[in-house]
């Protein structure tokens, strides 16, 4: 069934082009189960290369080894008192267990169960009182369950469940013997989940209460199907989803707190990082290089960063300038007087009166208009100068040094730098700020440049504008630690995006596969499992058609829908072709019959490790039209499982015997002191020899007609007992079922199939066996009289194989 | 089986429908009768259909029991048509006859086993 489950969504995946390799392999991987993970690297096992997804589950093996039970023994147990044995017939076929209320059957049954599983269906839903009163009253100890399997492959195990005299129920010891001598407890078997799962005991009260509780029937089917594995799928890939979006959601969740704040926050940098957290495609480094600074800052950061570093002039140079200007003004003026201020004069104009000359010639002396000039005048006027000269171009020398000091002095005072003239938006208070120190500096450039100005009015300048210079570096230091003291915070914050957004960053493609592969899943869920119950419905809707008889209740499709606690079984009927919800136009019986058609195919099911199941009283609240079609249900039922049915009345024995379906009838009764016996009523055997009898006791059937029927008869009586005989025998030794069975089936003779209920080998000679007179002379009735007719008196030939039907039964029961 | 029992066992299986629908002639009866009615005549045709199988294989059981026809019917003639006339023959059987501590048989129930009736043929 699992592999089946597997194949199923397999088919689907496969057929299903919207979807990538990588997440089909997801979905498989899902469901082969927790810890397999398809391409999750070393510890994924066999992930099959793309292009043919086979998931990685473990091989599929043969039908599985079914257990079939030999023989329950139960002592201070319920109703029973002192040891009481059910002997059963391992192997398939229908046993039903009669008896009145009250005689014990019933604690057979429990007793099966409690041995089997530790505990009852009929407790578990009772109060304390009831569970107190498992012991038999009138034998409480000692308390013990035995059960005797044979198990296929294995052979005869038994289990025991023992309590101590003060033992409540709960504290039973259950060891188990296997044949050989090995012992273990009851985890040895390795049925637990199977228990569960396919539940081989049917009560009457669990089948009534799975109606009652629609999400138990919901639990019931999913399970037995394997839905529960496509819901846990499901979940897993959820939560692989989770897992692998959890960096993605991790940074998505802090981008969405992050964004407005960010937004918010004067400066440019939180909105650049903004952008770039909102952007489609993600720029890690880009929002790296900002987090840490690498990033050009912008310009108004730059100039803020500018006019924080703004320096006043510096006094100094100034000073230096005008102590250079005053001492050149001062030795100009001490030269002059040196001189004397009319030499001086006198020989600029001599030079003039020179340079007149070198250029004109002689002449008239333009100054006065008597004299002459002429080269003798010049060269006295040239001596002349030469010997005024030196003092005179001292003179001249301080008068060059001063107008180069002037020069100085005036740009002893470097202009306003251009962080002044452009800081802040114009208006803002660090532009007012701005606006003064320029000023100020202008001003101060102005007194400074001017050697006539008081030292003291231009050092009162240097400190005015040094104030105002202040008063801007003051302002733009304050902005640039408002605006780092809301970066900084911000700027750790993206950095903790930016590593959850690194993180998510591999997971990307796997998580993009695995969201697709979920909500495949998850869409298909409802399909799969309606594919998957629709079997069951068929097979239910079969058992349904044989059970119902006169019901005028159709019944439609089965499907499980909802889920978590709105989970429910929902099914279609037709009362007389009209829609109706199922559950409420069903009777009791109804629902009886409807459960045990659910819940039959589940018992059953192809990978049950049980060979049998255990229907206590089916027939309550049964019509007898229904008991005819339950007799026909357990019929087919019996074709290939081990039915044990426990009944009350005698409806169903009656049916059975009336419909001529071969089975055991068991008898169970309780006499005073909780004794509980078992008589074994009839068998298949029984059926047609007391047809034979009747058939040879009937006058008016002609003597050709009776010789020719009752060798049938006898030897259909003969051949049921034979297989009754070698099945019982096979399956206590562990052979398998389908050995057996062949083994049966090609024994077509007779004689072949007396011999492998004798001798255990179809071939094997039945000489010596034969040797006694009666045996060799039912083997003749039923061989030779099925062809040529009964030689003598049909009673004897009756009598015969009795005889050895009976010895047959009793030497190996 | 001859045409003439074919033809008989038909019409017996026509009239117990038709008293089961409470048509034709059998429609006075009251409808708590009908049941029982129709079971009677089901129950007539079943022995007519039995014997013409059992005489179609030369089997004439005409005065025996109905079990050794039925037995017989299964064992030598055809196991699954002996099965269905069993069921019938039990289910009619008590189907016909009034007990003052059984309820009468349903209108399904009998219907059911006119169709098993017509199984034998």
């Amino acid at each position: 069934m699992t592999d089946d489950l597997v194949e199923t969504v397999r088919d689907r995946v496969t057929a299903d082009g919207t979807l990538s390799e990588a997440a089909k392999l997801l979905v498989l991987a899902a469901l082969a189960g927790p810890g397999v993970r398809a391409g999750g690297g070393a510890a994924t096992g066999g992930v099959a290369v793309a292009g043919d997804p086979v998931p990685p589950v473990p091989p599929a093996g043969g039908p599985r080894a079914r257990t079939y039970l030999s023989r329950v023994t139960v002592s201070g147990f319920r109703g029973i008192g002192p040891a009481a044995s059910l002997h059963l017939v391992p192997g398939p076929g229908l046993t039903v267990v009669a008896g009145r209320n009250g005689c014990g059957k019933s604690s057979f049954a429990e007793a099966l169960e409690v041995a089997l599983t530790r505990r009852s269906y009929r407790w578990a839903k009772r109060s304390a009182v009831w569970s107190e009163s498992w012991r038999n009253l009138r034998h409480p100890h000692p308390a013990r369950i035995d059960v005797d399997l044979a198990e296929e492959g294995v052979g005869t195990t038994t289990v025991t469940a023992r309590w101590t005299s003060a033992a409540g129920l709960d504290d039973v010891t259950v060891a188990t013997r296997r044949p050989g001598g090995a012992r273990g407890d009851l985890d040895a078997l390795g049925w637990e989940d199977d228990l569960d799962l396919f539940r081989p005991f049917l009560s009457y009260d669990e089948l009534g209460a799975l109606f009652a509780e629609p999400s138990k029937l919901h639990d019931a089917l999913a399970g037995i199907l394997g839905l529960d594995r496509l819901e846990d799928a499901a979940k897993r890939l959820t939560a692989q989803v989770k897992d692998a979006a959890g960096p993605a959601v991790e940074a998505a969740r802090l981008a969405r707190r992050l964004v407005p704040e960010l937004l918010s926050c004067p400066d440019d940098r939180a909105h650049r990082a903004a952008t770039l957290l909102r952007s489609r495609t993600l720029r890690l480094d880009a929002v790296a290089e900002l987090v840490t600074g690498a990033a050009g800052a912008d310009e108004a950061l730059a100039a803020l960063r500018r006019s924080a570093r703004l320096r006043p002039p510096e006094a100094g140079a100034w000073r230096a300038a005008r102590d250079v200007h005053d001492r050149a003004v001062r030795q100009h003026a001490e030269a002059l007087a040196a001189a004397g201020v009319a030499a001086v004069d006198t020989t600029a104009l001599l030079r003039a009166a020179l340079d007149h000359f070198d250029r004109h010639g002689g002449g008239a002396c333009p100054v006065c208009g008597q004299g002459r000039l002429d080269d003798a005048w010049a060269r006295d006027a040239r001596a002349g100068a030469d010997r005024a000269g030196h003092a005179v171009r001292a003179v001249d020398e301080a008068a060059a040094r001063v107008a180069a000091s002037a020069t100085t002095l005036a740009a002893a005072v470097p202009p306003p730098p251009d962080a002044l003239l452009a800081a802040g938006e114009p208006g803002a208070a660090a532009a007012a700020a701005c606006e003064v120190a320029r000023a100020q500096w202008e001003r101060l450039r102005v007194l400074a440049g001017d050697p006539a100005t008081a030292p003291a009015d231009v050092l009162a300048a240097f400190a005015g504008v040094a104030d105002a210079v202040d008063d801007v570096v003051a302002g733009a230091r304050a902005a640039l630690a408002g605006r780092e003291d809301a970066w900084q915070p911000l700027a750790v914050r993206v950095a903790e995006w930016l590593a959850a957004a690194r993180r998510a960053q591999p997971a990307a493609g796997r998580s993009a596969d695995l969201r697709s592969a979920e909500r495949w899943l998850k869409a298909n869920l409802t399909d799969l499992r309606n594919a998957r119950i629709a079997p069951l419905a068929d097979r239910a809707r079969q058992i349904w058609s044989a059970l119902r008889q006169e019901s005028d209740v159709d019944l439609g499709g089965l499907t499980l829908e909802g889920s978590a606690t709105r989970r429910r079984v929902e099914l279609a009927a037709s009362v007389d072709g009209a829609d109706a919800g199922a559950f409420g136009v069903l009777s009791q019986g109804e629902q009886h019959a409807l459960a045990l058609a659910l819940f039959l195919p589940r018992a059953t099911a192809e990978n049950s490790p049980f060979g049998f199941i255990v229907v206590d009283d089916p027939v309550q609240a049964m019509d007898p039209a229904k008991v005819d079609g339950l007799a026909r249900v357990l019929e087919r039922t019996a074709a290939d499982r081990q039915v044990v049915v426990l009944t009350h009345d005698d409806r169903l024995p009656e049916a059975v015997r009336r419909l001529q379906i071969p089975a055991r009838i068991l008898e169970v009764t309780r006499d005073v002191g909780s004794v509980v016996a078992v008589h074994r009523a009839t068998d298949p055997s029984d059926r047609y020899l007391s047809d034979a009898r009747a058939l040879a006791s009937d006058q008016a059937v002609p003597d050709d007609v009776v010789s020719r029927v009752v060798p049938e008869l006898c030897r259909l009586a003969l051949e049921a007992t034979c297989r009754d005989v070698w099945f019982r025998d096979q399956f206590a030794r562990g052979s398998a079922r389908v050995e057996v069975e062949r083994s049966w089936a090609r024994a077509r003779t007779t004689r072949g199939r007396l011999a492998l209920a004798v001798r255990g080998d179809a071939n094997a000679s039945l000489e010596t066996w034969l040797d006694e007179r009666q045996r060799r002379a039912a083997l003749v009735v039923c061989t030779a009289g099925v062809h040529v007719g009964l030689p003598g008196d049909p009673h004897h030939a009756v009598r015969d194989v009795e005889r050895v039907v009976r010895e047959l039964v009793g030497a190996r029961g | 089986m001859t045409a003439d029992a074919r033809t008989e066992v038909g019409r017996l299986l026509d009239a117990a429908r038709a008293a089961l629908a409470g048509t034709g002639t059998t429609g006075t009866l009251p409808q708590r009768r009908r049941a029982r009615a129709a079971a009677v005549v089901a129950r007539a045709a079943l022995e007519l259909a039995v014997d013409a199988r059992l005489v179609e294989h030369g089997l004439d059981l005409h005065h025996a029991t109905m079990r050794s026809r039925l037995i017989c019917l299964s064992a030598v003639v055809d196991a699954t048509a002996g099965d269905a006339a069993a069921v019938a023959w039990a289910g009619l059987s008590s189907g016909c006859h009034q007990h003052a501590y059984e309820l009468s048989p349903t209108w399904a129930e009998i219907s059911h086993l006119i169709g098993l009736v017509e199984a034998v043929l």
